[in-house]
């Protein structure tokens, strides 16, 4: 019983945290954190923008 | 504008020390594996001598390599990631010194007491109490200035490759606490709390998670960083680096029982750890891709990058030792793999193809911007570096392949009446032929890493004070 409700609540955090992921809503925050390595470089968060901006213009 | 403790600039006084020693305990720490694996190819070099012995000094090894090496070098990439993408200073410069001479410390006492023969006889935990305890306050002081100054970052933020460092402290401390529980009873001898299966349980719950936390969480908080900036490019999937994190932390700390498959652990503790090492294979390959893929449209860079090159292939070695990992953890596997030579070419994939590579890589990446140089001294040695590297990588983990098969095979080898085909020492002969290409493959990477000293030598000795000093400048750019 309580091995079961264990993979219960294991498996419901899993869906859970691919549901809140992958949410639309999160999108404007990951793209701002995934600039973080970049964004204190001026030099390289310009490389960076630029290549991003190239990439979404192909798609 | 000399001042020291300007708060306009990064601490990148502890990162450099941190870095330096990174590489002197690289070159002795492996120096140390090629001794020890030339006194496997002639035993005559035990010298006779109880503190020369491979007994005392084997341990003495994955001291120096693990926690002097790997260790210095996530110290000194955790406190340049933490605070470049927090864009702050650390929060206290006097406890991130004392972390790097109270660490310092700690090592100096393991290159003392191992070859004295003190030792908990725990492995990776051997240091006997008086270091564990001195260890562990060591350790509290770093995770103090590592939260400390994400609390106070000016980011919004909190990049993911200081998620994966947060977790490697916080579950270093947690084990290392946990498994070192005991009773002294004099200065340099205690006794384990727990007993039995009980304590064995512990000691490769302990032993386990220090693959998988220190040597794995932490160095992957490093490629987080190290892989976008060297390829200047994003991380492939900032969502998929989520799912990687909370999955991975999730499984690891139960794989430990495939440590103590067919021993007196209870048949479905080896059971359940064998399932959940099978299961860690999907976010371990999960972060490898995302790595991988961060390249995606920008290969080319390889060819004229040897950087970039280590940082790749280290991760091209972390999906294959992750993949061999769950295939022993399997107990069938295992009947044959376990207390052979494969164990240790496992672990050598690992240890020097993923974290030694990926820390090469990093400090390649990080020593000229902490010293304010455009780039390492020279490119053509880390090139160099790199080919010696991945040959002397190759080389081991190969030997120990064919002898681990060899070893297990031969002895479980038995004749029609049901006894053994071979004596030990017969499957130990066999094995001399790999122990020579060990140690010449050993001696490949540890000769790569003293190019590396030279080289980190030439590039500090160029450094003008005014611009280490400028390097260290916070610019802040953009509103973040």
């Amino acid at each position: 019983m309580i091995r079961g409700l264990g993979t219960v609540v294991v498996m419901v955090a899993f869906v859970g945290l691919a549901l809140w992921v992958f949410s639309g809503r999160r999108q404007k925050d990951f793209d701002e954190a995934t600039l973080l390595p970049f964004a204190d470089d001026p030099e390289a968060i310009k490389h960076v923008e630029q290549e991003q901006a190239s990439r979404s213009n192909k798609e | 504008m000399s001042t020291a403790i300007s708060p306009t600039a990064y601490n990148y006084k502890v990162v450099r020390q941190f870095a330096i020693m990174t590489v002197v305990w690289g070159i002795l720490g492996m120096g140390m594996g090629v001794f020890i694996a030339s006194q496997l190819v002639w035993p005559e070099l035990n010298f006779g001598l109880p503190w020369t012995s491979f007994g005392r000094l084997r341990p003495l090894h994955t001291n120096l390599v693990i926690f002097a090496f790997g260790g210095c070098a996530l110290f000194a990439t955790s406190y340049y990631v933490v605070q470049r993408t927090c864009q702050t200073r650390l929060i206290s410069d006097s406890m991130a010194a004392f972390h790097f001479w109270g660490w310092q410390a700690v090592i100096i006492g393991a290159g003392i007491t191992l070859p004295l023969g003190y030792t908990t006889s725990k492995e990776y935990a051997e240091l006997e109490w008086p270091l564990a305890i001195l260890l562990a306050v060591v350790w509290v002081t770093y995770a103090a200035v590592f939260f400390g100054t994400i609390i106070k970052r000016k980011t919004k933020h909190i990049y993911v490759g200081n998620w994966f460092y947060g977790a490697f402290i916080l579950v270093t401390a947690m084990l290392h606490i946990v498994n070192h529980m005991s009773l002294p009873v004099s200065l340099f001898k205690s006794y384990s709390l727990y007993s039995g299966a009980t304590d064995a349980m512990i000691q490769w719950w302990y032993g386990h998670n220090a693959v998988g936390f220190f040597l794995t969480t932490g160095f992957l908080g490093m490629m987080y960083y190290f892989v976008p900036k060297q390829a200047e490019r994003p991380i492939y999937s900032y969502r998929l680096s989520i799912v990687h994190f909370w999955a991975l932390i999730t499984l690891y700390i139960w794989a430990g029982p495939h440590h103590l498959h067919y021993t007196a652990l209870p048949d479905w503790a080896q059971s359940l750890g064998m399932a959940m090492s099978i299961i860690l294979l999907a976010p371990s390959w999960g972060g490898m891709i995302n790595g991988m893929m961060t390249l995606s449209g920008a290969w080319h860079k390889l060819r004229t990058d040897p950087i970039l090159r280590f940082l790749v292939v280290s991760l091209a070695f972390y999906g294959m030792s992750t993949f061999e990992g769950p295939m022993m953890a399997i107990k069938t596997v295992n009947s044959l793999s376990h207390y052979t030579d494969w164990t240790i070419g496992h672990v050598h994939a690992g240890a020097l193809g993923w974290v030694a590579m990926i820390s090469i890589g990093a400090l390649y990446h990080m020593i000229p911007k902490l010293w304010g140089r455009p780039q390492m001294h020279s490119v053509g040695l880390i090139n160099a570096h790199f080919w010696l590297a991945t040959i002397g990588t190759v080389l081991y983990i190969a030997s120990m392949w064919v002898n681990g098969i060899t070893q297990g095979l031969m002895w479980r080898a038995i004749n029609e009446d049901g006894t053994l085909t071979y004596s030990f020492v017969e499957a130990l002969q066999a094995s001399h032929p790999g122990f020579v290409v060990r140690a010449i493959g050993g001696a490949f990477f540890a000769s790569g890493m003293l190019l590396m000293a030279y080289n980190t030598f030439r590039t500090v000795r160029a450094s003008q004070p005014a611009e280490a000093e400028a390097a260290a400048q916070i610019a802040v750019v953009g509103a973040h």
